[in-house]
């Protein structure tokens, strides 16, 4: 029997059969939703350490303090540590008190901006546009998406998305940036915007990198002196931060204890009070979210075996109904490969049915939930109970969380289902052929 | 020349390792234009006989001949065709199919018969409706007609490729007595129109209608006289 003939009675007899489908898509879909769910929930845990992981920010320490007769015996201590990636003088900061960008302005926000200083090392990774390069000057790398706004925001009230400016937007264009290092001073400089990094991926809506060489010039510029010598480094990977302020103890460049001693003294010592607290509870709640993923991928786990199980029974069930109407093609002049055939792509068809409804569902669900997370978020909970904002934080930090789907696994999820399918079809089907009394 | 020639039939079935003689030294010719009554206790082996004339079974030993062709000769392919242009079946559950239309179940043969086109296989249809009676309920559903009704459209769905062997198993055991004398006569009918029609049953009333009674006990093929 030919190809196209076999195709033509498998789609007569999914027109035909529309119940007994049910009992094979049904619960397909149902299982492919919550597979779907759980691989959502597993990749976007995933792809949440690996963003704190790469966050600069949160790799930084501050407050390693020096003087002109030790700098180079620290320098070189520091530099013998592995996971350090970047070293830089702190004081080169101070020139960036308070930054407006009129560019960055619109009719929700008033421009402000938190620049930073990077070299070619610490430069984001760009989506857009270039790096920084070692002769760079007046240039600036800008976020995805800009939030810049002096007014301070969190879950009782978060930005909403006419807020935010598309950094693309910028790309290749100059930029002008107003400096107010005290009360007296502001400057405006320009810049040429010559790359863009991912906000979603950094966590960061609000800051613009520069050169530090730039830095160096307009600390110049306004004549500034810093009163303190400090030292900042960049950890490579911030499952290394314990590790390395270790081995700076150890080294006796800084400790938690002297740390947190001089914290109270200096204004910089806060700072790097804050950041080291920054950084430990981040890993914290990546240990945190460890132990939520493997929870779930124990789930995962018992969810495939819970598939494999349904798919068997299901096609079974949906075998059995229909031994007779298999005997009758049979003594109608089918022979037992041309059932085969038939049956195999009929259930083939149906996983593709069941897949592609299941993808649409799922997406659906997800439009759905976010929807409804935006909307409890603009909910005015603040006079309301404790716990109703308690369940309202979490619900921000959770939404905080980008969502991502692995559309690989959704593809080799799909290619086992199918041939799982095709496989005890063709089982379950020779054992009815087989059999002679199942009809006779 | 005889339609179906069996030679030394033997059949044996292997059952919880014992050995089971079901058809024994069976030597018996079946003939176009007749009626073939086939009666026997439960288990005699009368559905394994049919199974066999009909190719979906095959005997230990001996041989079976339909138009002089020894079916053990043929591949899995040559005997589903066989089975598709010469044979047709009759059970004692219909087994219509109950998402199709009567329509449908009578056209669904002639799906994989190369000599039916749409519109052949439509005419064929309506041929054979006609032909049993059926032609207000060619819209419906299966379950929406009697017994009887439901049976000739079993009859109709065998007569679709124009065979000439028919095998019915227990035709009219599902079936009052008024509905068990028409499909006897139906299939009588068949016979006298040049057509082999096989029947196994239990009842009586098969002795009417056969040209030929056969007797099945304990795997021996017996010739009753009628």
């Amino acid at each position: 029997m030919t190809f196209n003939k076999i195709l033509d009675i498998s789609i007569k007899r999914i027109k035909q059969n529309r119940k007994r489908n049910l009992i094979l898509i049904v619960p397909l879909c149902f299982l492919l939703i919550i597979l779907f769910s759980i691989n959502m929930i597993i990749y976007s845990v995933s792809s949440q350490i690996e963003n704190i992981q790469n966050s600069i920010e949160l790799r930084t320490i501050n407050g390693i303090s020096y003087n002109q007769q030790n700098y180079n015996q620290i320098l070189e201590n520091l530099q013998s540590i592995d996971h350090i990636q970047m070293i830089a003088d702190q004081y080169e900061q101070k020139v960036i008190a308070v930054e407006t960008c009129e560019n960055l302005k619109n009719s929700f926000t008033d421009g402000y901006i938190k620049i930073k200083p990077i070299n070619t090392k610490t430069c984001p990774e760009v989506i857009s546009g270039r790096k920084i390069s070692e002769t760079d000057r007046y240039v600036i790398i800008l976020p995805s998406k800009i939030y810049a706004n002096s007014n301070f925001r969190d879950y009782t009230n978060p930005i909403s998305e006419n807020e935010y400016i598309n950094g693309e937007t910028l790309l290749n264009k100059k930029i002008s940036i107003k400096f107010t290092p005290d009360n007296t001073n502001s400057f405006e400089k320009e810049f040429l915007v010559v790359g863009i990094y991912d906000s979603q991926k950094y966590n960061n809506t609000k800051t613009p990198y520069v050169p530090i060489q730039v830095i160096r010039e307009l600390n110049k510029e306004i004549n500034y002196i810093p009163n303190y010598f400090q030292l900042q480094i960049t950890v490579d990977n911030i499952s290394n931060v314990e590790e390395t302020l270790r081995l700076l103890d150890e080294k006796n460049i800084i400790s938690k204890n002297n740390l947190e001693k001089e914290a109270e003294n200096t204004l910089a010592n806060n700072i790097s009070k804050t950041e080291y607290n920054i950084s430990q509870s981040l890993n914290l709640s990546i240990e945190t979210m460890e132990i939520i993923k493997k929870l779930i991928i124990f789930l995962f786990i018992i969810s495939l075996i819970i598939l494999l199980f349904v798919l068997l029974t299901t096609n079974i069930n949906k075998s059995y109904l229909q031994t007779s109407e298999l005997w009758i093609l049979k003594v109608e002049g089918y022979t037992n490969k041309d059932i085969q055939k038939i049956t195999i792509i009929e259930n083939i068809f149906l996983c593709i049915i069941g897949i592609l409804i299941s993808i649409i569902i799922f997406i659906l669900l997800h439009y759905i939930i976010n929807f409804a997370i935006e909307n409890i978020l603009q909910i005015d909970t603040l006079n309301l109970n404790l716990k109703l904002n308690e369940i309202k934080e979490q619900i921000y930090y959770f939404s905080q969380i980008p969502q991502k789907i692995n559309p690989i696994f959704i593809i080799i999820l799909s290619i086992c289902v199918i041939i799982i399918e095709a496989i005890n079809t063709f089982i379950i089907n020779h054992r009815i052929l087989r059999n002679k009394n199942s009809i006779f | 020349m005889s339609k179906i020639k069996i030679v030394n039939g033997y059949k044996e079935y292997i059952k919880n390792k014992e050995k089971i003689e079901v058809l024994k030294n069976i030597n018996f010719k079946f003939e176009l234009g007749k009626l073939y009554g086939i009666t026997g206790a439960s288990g005699s082996g009368k559905t394994t006989l049919l199974n066999i004339i009909g190719t979906i079974d095959k005997f230990s030993k001996g041989t079976l001949f339909i138009d002089e062709i020894d079916i053990s000769s043929l591949s899995d392919s040559q005997k589903a065709n066989l089975r598709m242009k010469n044979i047709g079946f009759i059970f004692q559950s219909f087994y219509l199919n109950k998402n199709l239309t009567i329509e449908e179940n009578i056209m669904q043969p002639m799906y994989i018969n190369e000599n039916y086109d749409k519109i052949r296989r439509k005419k064929r249809t309506e041929e054979l409706i006609n032909l049993m009676g059926l032609d207000k309920r060619k819209k419906h559903l299966p379950k929406e007609l009697s017994g009887g009704e439901q049976q000739r459209v079993a009859i109709a769905r065998a007569l679709a490729n124009k065979p000439q062997i028919i095998l019915a198993d227990e035709p009219t055991g599902n079936l009052d007595e008024k509905n068990q004398k028409n499909i006897f006569e139906i299939l009588k009918q068949l016979s006298k129109n040049n057509k082999c029609v096989i029947i196994v049953s239990h009842s009586e009333k098969i002795k009417n209608y056969a040209d030929i009674m056969l007797n099945l006990e304990e795997g021996i093929l017996k010739t009753n006289d009628v």
